[in-house]
């Protein structure tokens, strides 16, 4: 690599534009200390335990007792989901926490009906940002999407963003599963079934998940164990995935009214519309 | 640190340093706005671990940037990422996006993957040796070497350079 190259590239660093804001060091700190206080007060009230916990269980039982459920083959399975995936009429909702359960924690909240979707997130317990619409990327879709640090709120036609999953290549798909996952929330089926297309899965055993008796799913991503999907081994639509610290929950929900209205965001008072 | 009071603390430091953590937090993240929440998120961490830290926080502060950069902080955010899908709505200026815009360095750096940008802005904006980027980043000297030669190579590669002219330009060209 040239050494000309690297003079350049130094020098232009050099020359980048800054502009320090006045009292970062305040907002930093008011920041910390309100993701604190929302900690306590979550876990006091038992919600964050119980979001841990949950997370903690699922994994804690994945380990426990195998559940009397035949050997089936990895091909028959993999059919199964993709047929319950396809089929299902239920609310998918998924919840994907980011790295380990501490302050900084991203936890990513995401509902799909039909062409319906919302997907919200908290950082360390803090609402970050709250997306929700319909038709991503077709004719008559939209959708709103407020950004709580900004304390804004927009609308969004259906002319940018695209409803397509992005390319990939199958060796790779592991690493990509959970960047994938956000990429479009009506299509958090359609990754799950690229991964089984892919041949990404393979049948490792029957486990406990949450009192739920599931077929356990490895996922290879560069020749290792990169990943792990369970589902369950009656209905067979998925109910947790790990990959690394990042764990995915999923819960599917009848279509009742209440459920219903959890597709719906609301903007809270005072944002201003971009 | 005992007894003195880390915001106190930490004002006198980014006073002091506060224009160049932010250039290295900008480069990091990729642009303004990021950077500066990429150095907020490295104070809320030395807030967090004030009472542990022992000796200089300038190098907790920096070594925490490095961390939540090369560990791909701005991804972990899904918000961020749906922005990015969505472009802006209306047509509306957002005066910060034009000013990253107008500064391609950044707008490449952006296209990078955040090891090899974190891997690129340690080695020859922070000057950091190879074996102090490794131990920033928690990955040995082989792949920092490795890292940062694909990220060289990708930043020429997106500002449109060629060996075949001799004279490489880091930002002539974008894509």
């Amino acid at each position: 690599m040239s050494t000309d190259f690297e003079q350049r590239l130094r020098a232009e660093m050099e020359q980048v534009k800054v502009s320090p804001r006045p009292g970062l060091v305040n907002e930093a700190y008011r920041s910390y200390r309100g993701k604190r206080r929302r900690i306590r007060a979550l876990a006091a009230t038992g919600t964050a335990m119980a979001i841990v916990a949950g997370t903690a269980a699922g994994v804690a039982a994945a380990t426990a007792s195998p559940a009397s459920v035949p050997a089936q083959t990895t091909a028959y399975v993999v059919s199964h989901v993709s047929s319950a995936l396809a089929t299902s009429d239920e609310i998918s909702y998924t919840i994907i926490s980011y790295g380990p359960p501490d302050n900084t924690q991203a936890v990513v909240y995401n509902w799909q009906y039909g062409t319906r979707f919302r997907l919200s997130e908290t950082v360390g317990g803090r609402p970050e940002m709250d997306n929700w619409g319909q038709n991503w990327g077709k004719p008559g879709g939209g959708q709103t999407l407020v950004l709580y640090p900004r304390r804004s709120w927009a609308r969004y036609g259906t002319a940018q963003g695209s409803a397509a999953v992005p390319s990939f290549a199958c060796q790779t798909y592991g690493t990509y599963f959970f960047a994938l996952s956000l990429w479009e929330p009506a299509n958090l089926s359609s990754v799950i079934e690229a991964g089984l297309r892919c041949g990404a899965f393979h049948v490792a055993g029957h486990q406990r998940v949450d009192g739920v008796d599931t077929i356990k799913l490895t996922g290879i991503s560069d020749g290792k164990p990169a990943f792990t999907l369970w589902v369950d081994a009656r209905t067979y639509l998925p109910v947790q995935m790990t990959g690394g610290r990042d764990v995915m929950q999923f819960r599917w929900l009848p279509p009742t009214q209440a459920n219903l209205a959890k597709l719906t965001g609301t903007i809270p008072p005072g944002f201003h519309r971009a | 640190m005992d007894g003195e009071q880390p915001v106190d603390v930490l004002e006198e430091l980014l006073a002091v340093k506060g224009r160049h953590l932010l250039r290295t937090a900008v480069l990091l993240a990729g642009g303004q706005e990021d950077g500066e929440d990429l150095l907020q998120a490295a104070l809320e961490r030395v807030f967090g671990r004030w009472r542990t830290i022992r000796g200089d926080p300038e190098g907790y502060l920096r070594r925490t940037l490095y961390h939540l950069a090369a560990d791909g902080w701005r991804r972990k955010q899904a918000w961020r990422a749906r922005l990015g899908l969505l472009g802006r709505p209306g047509a509306q200026p957002d005066d910060t996006g034009a000013v990253d815009d107008r500064d391609q360095l950044l707008r490449l750096l952006r296209q990078l993957p955040p090891r090899q940008r974190t891997a690129i802005v340690l080695r020859y904006w922070e000057e950091l040796t190879e074996a102090q980027v490794a131990q920033a980043m928690g990955c040995s000297v082989g792949t920092v070497k490795s890292v940062t030669s694909r990220g060289l190579r990708r930043l020429r590669e997106l500002s449109g350079l060629a060996d075949h002219d001799g004279t490489p330009q880091p930002t002539g060209r974008t894509s």
